[in-house]
């Protein structure tokens, strides 16, 4: 390419990650007018540092037993009191944490790489045999219950780490690869209905006329300006897999004891939910609340900034310019 | 219809070449409807037409004439379900990979809509970097050709206005020197002060790049400013076709008159109609 | 009769955006008269669709009137109640916009929404407003009412669509139609059909009609005086030929020389180069 030097600006690429600060900052900005997602936000960070730094914390060892100060009640030395087999349950919930938020994290990471993947490709060769071809194994997916999945996984493969050759695949990998596997459908219709409106652009033609690749127009032109409802939609849903996990682990079919996940905890306190010892079901289920709560809120408001209405907006400079 | 205009001073062979040109969709959605719906829905039928070098051909219609089809099939962005497009004597369905890639770079298109056309995410040096590649002219050159400032290359499309745009749009289908150059509707999205620099531009384009300009529009007024040959579209078929001064001044065809009795006339009918009164 | 119709005067709107204040019209003054067409011309950015939102009270949250007033029938709309306009709107001042594609609802039939207009304003009921709903669509060029009442927008070419939108503007006779860029989305012929349709109109029905658009020699069809705004103020206004034969602003001079035009014969204003010249 032939340079020319009065024209700095002028690269292939520019800098990619200068450009994803600069709209990580203006987000940051917009999200200050939203009260509601800043809350959001910060408690969510608040408990992904809370749960990466639980090993540094001065926490009692959540599996650590004390059986003559089992079911105590909040006090000094346990702040959250402790469970049926004298467990601290704060340090439990804390480190419960990192079960749920790393499961939550991985599955749906999981299931935004094959939704999207799918739905990009389909949505980009909208109208082929592949387009038809992906989409209907998604549907078909997507009609398969969570829970049936999981409980027919678990009772093929047990709850025991699984040895298949030399891969050592522990329950919480296959509950990650399970959950990640059936989130992908509703990722992928989304994206492929975003993706195949997005190919008619004629930018899109334009570098079909260029000679461009389809993966390098899928990924390069298409996914970014189709990623923001996506990226909302998977916040979401990590809040439902905390849920979920929740619900697998209540079921027996998650986190093995003595792995410590809210899901677990709240399994293990079903018995004394409508008892006095409320502090062993109340602690871990409010954990739960308050984390969906928290993705909730930064989704929603994130959907209120993305709106592409607003993105009109900002770019009349002048407002009501197209009047 | 043909229209292929015998022109003494380009008797060589002409650069596209399209012969019974169709395209029809099923209207079935399914393969189980497709046994029972055979029927299909006609947008180009039986087309026919030459654009020699040089020429600058204007290709108009209304809504559903099928112009911007045929605009679409020429550049190669849908193929065509009947006749033939020969790009320099080679079908464009049969082209050889190093065949096609010289295609994409003689032929490119400038589009309709200035709030589509350009990558919202990307600013105007890298769409202008892309289009040029490896071999094309150089940016400083690009932008005086379509008469653009510097800024805008650290600008994002929607901090451009829609004339500023379009020019973009312009450099980028000029960026490797094609031979021909589609415009589909070039001006419809802008202003009426704007379209008359870009139809200026077109023309520039035309007569001293040496550009083959095949315009797509709706708009008879605006193409007799910028064409020598015109073909009028109904309706998927071609209705009339010939030089600029004969289609405009002595239609041979009921449709053609339609369409320029339609154009208001401003002023000249003002008078008309205050006489008649 | 002669008295103004509508009359704005000075009329100045703004808006808001956080912290930013825009005036988007600077000063518009315009009448006009019952019987009477009027344009009012402007590019992208000239304000004038803001004023007819303005007349019809739908500038929304972040645009006010900040200057001026707006007289409809003696009436200062400036200090009618939400109620007062919404009674207004449809009864004595209708709007007609530039794509018919939005401004249909998708999901109901030409016909219900018609009689929606129709049962808001006037106390008719059942077969008296089925009546008028044929009654209008005659007017404004279907020839099979029945059909057209039972078709779903989607099934009507855009000049159709265009005439439903007009029959549900006039369908309660107003004295006001405001016509924003009405066919700048049609084929030049659908738009011929509507700007006689929309003489028609005025001439029957003793309308008075605000034609906004940006195509000047358009606007001539149809208007005898207009008003020409450029980025909110007006450089022009008159009646059509002054406007048109004597233009007093190098603005409207740079507009008419813009519109792309059929020269008068073919030897005549064609841009004849040496390449041109060879070929014939």
């Amino acid at each position: 390419m032939m340079a020319d030097s009065s024209f700095p600006n002028l690269q292939r690429k520019p800098h990619v990650l200068g450009a994803w600060l600069a709209s990580a900052g203006r987000l940051l900005r917009a999200l200050m007018h939203e009260p509601a997602g800043a809350i959001g936000l910060v408690t969510i960070v608040l408990l992904g540092v809370t749960a990466l730094c639980a090993p540094w914390l001065p926490l009692k060892d959540p599996l650590q037993l004390h059986i003559e100060h089992c079911l105590e009640a909040p006090s000094e030395a346990f702040w959250l009191g402790t469970d049926q087999v004298g467990r601290d349950i704060l340090s439990r919930t804390i480190w419960g944490a990192r079960a749920s938020l790393s499961i939550g994290l991985c599955a749906v990471s999981i299931g935004l790489v094959l939704g999207t993947g799918i739905g990009l490709v389909a949505g980009y060769k909208a109208g082929t045999w592949l387009d038809e071809t992906l989409m209907k194994v998604m549907e078909v997916l997507a009609s398969i219950p969570l829970l049936i999945w999981a409980i027919a996984l678990v009772g093929i493969t047990g709850t025991d780490t699984l040895h298949i050759g030399v891969l050592a695949v522990s329950n919480e990998t296959k509950l990650v690869l399970l959950i990640g596997v059936l989130y992908a459908p509703g990722l992928a219709r989304l994206t492929h209905s975003l993706a195949k409106a997005e190919s008619q652009a004629e930018y899109v033609a334009a570098r079909v006329l260029q000679g461009a690749s389809g993966a390098r127009i899928m990924l390069s032109d298409v996914l970014p300006n189709i990623i923001s409802p996506v990226l909302i939609q998977a916040s979401l849903l990590l809040g439902v897999t905390i849920i979920v996990e929740a619900s697998l682990s209540f079921i027996g079919l998650g986190v093995q004891p003595p792995t410590p996940s809210w899901g677990a905890m709240l399994s293990d306190a079903r018995t004394l939910i409508f008892t006095d010892n409320w502090w062993v079901s109340v602690f871990p289920g409010a954990a739960v609340f308050i984390s969906v709560l928290a993705f909730n809120l930064f989704g929603d408001s994130m959907r209120t900034i993305l709106d592409p209405r607003r993105r009109n907006a900002r770019a009349a400079n002048v407002p009501g310019a197209s009047l | 219809m043909s229209a292929n205009v015998p022109n003494a001073a380009q008797a060589a062979q002409p650069i596209f070449a399209l012969r019974e040109v169709g395209k029809s969709y099923a209207l079935a959605r399914s393969p189980l409807e497709l046994m029972f719906n055979r029927r299909r829905f006609h947008a180009v039928s039986d087309v026919s037409l030459d654009v020699a070098k040089g020429d600058a051909l204007a290709i108009v219609g209304e809504s559903g004439s099928g112009k911007s089809t045929v605009a679409r099939m020429m550049v190669g962005l849908t193929e065509p379900t009947a006749g033939s497009i020969c790009f320099r004597g080679e079908a464009l369905n049969t082209m050889t990979r190093a065949q096609n890639a010289t295609f994409r770079q003689r032929v490119q298109m400038v589009f309709q809509s200035t709030t589509n056309s350009l990558n919202p995410r990307k600013p105007i040096a890298t769409t202008l970097a892309e289009a040029i590649g490896k071999d094309g002219v150089p940016v400083r050159q690009l932008l005086d050709m379509v008469r653009l400032p510097a800024f805008v290359l650290a600008r994002y499309p929607h901090q451009l206005s829609g004339g500023q745009r379009q020019r973009v749009g312009i450099a980028r289908a000029l960026a490797r020197r094609p031979e021909l150059v589609v415009a589909d509707e070039p001006t419809s999205a802008l202003d009426v002060s704007i379209q008359a620099e870009i139809i200026k531009l077109l023309r520039d384009l035309h007569q001293s790049a040496g550009v083959s300009l095949v315009v797509i529009s709706h708009d008879l007024a605006l193409v007799g400013e910028l064409c020598q040959r015109v073909v009028v579209m109904r309706e998927g078929r071609v209705v009339e076709a010939g030089v600029a001064d004969q289609v405009l001044f002595e239609p041979r065809e009921r449709y053609t008159t339609e369409l320029l009795a339609a154009i208001p006339k401003g002023i000249g009918r003002l008078q008309e109609r205050r006489s008649e009164r | 009769m002669n008295e103004a119709l509508l009359s704005i005067e000075k009329l100045h709107v703004t808006f808001d955006s956080g912290k930013t204040q825009t005036e988007v019209l600077q000063g518009l003054d315009l009448q006009v008269r019952r019987g009477e067409a009027v344009g009012l011309v402007g590019e992208s950015g000239s304000g004038k669709s803001v004023a007819s939102l303005a007349v019809l009270g739908l500038l929304g949250n972040a645009g006010r009137i900040s200057g001026g007033r707006i007289v409809l029938e003696g009436e200062d709309l400036g200090r009618a109640s939400k109620a007062r306009m919404r009674a207004l709107r449809g009864r004595r001042v209708s709007m007609i916009f530039q794509d018919p594609a939005t401004a249909l609802n998708p999901a109901f039939t030409i016909g219900v929404q018609l009689a929606d207009v129709i049962r808001a304003h006037r106390p008719l009921r059942g077969r008296a407003i089925r009546a008028e709903v044929h009654s209008v669509l005659a007017r404004v060029g279907f020839k099979d009412p029945r059909t057209t009442e039972r078709a779903y927008p989607h099934e009507l070419s855009g000049g159709m669509k265009q005439r439903a939108m007009i029959a549900a503007a006039i369908v309660c006779e107003p004295a006001l139609l405001l016509a924003d860029e009405p066919t700048t989305a049609l084929d030049v012929t659908v738009q011929a059909q509507i700007v006689e349709l929309l003489r028609t109109l005025v001439d029957e029905m003793d309308l008075g009609l605000v034609f906004i658009t940006h195509n000047l020699d358009l606007m001539a069809e149809l208007c005898s005086r207009a008003v020409v705004l450029k980025q909110g103020a007006v450089v022009e206004a008159g009646p059509v030929e002054e406007i048109f034969l004597r233009p007093s602003h190098d603005y409207t001079r740079h507009l008419i020389a813009s519109i792309p035009r059929l020269p008068a014969t073919p030897a005549a204003g064609r841009h004849q180069t040496e390449e041109t010249r060879h070929v014939r």
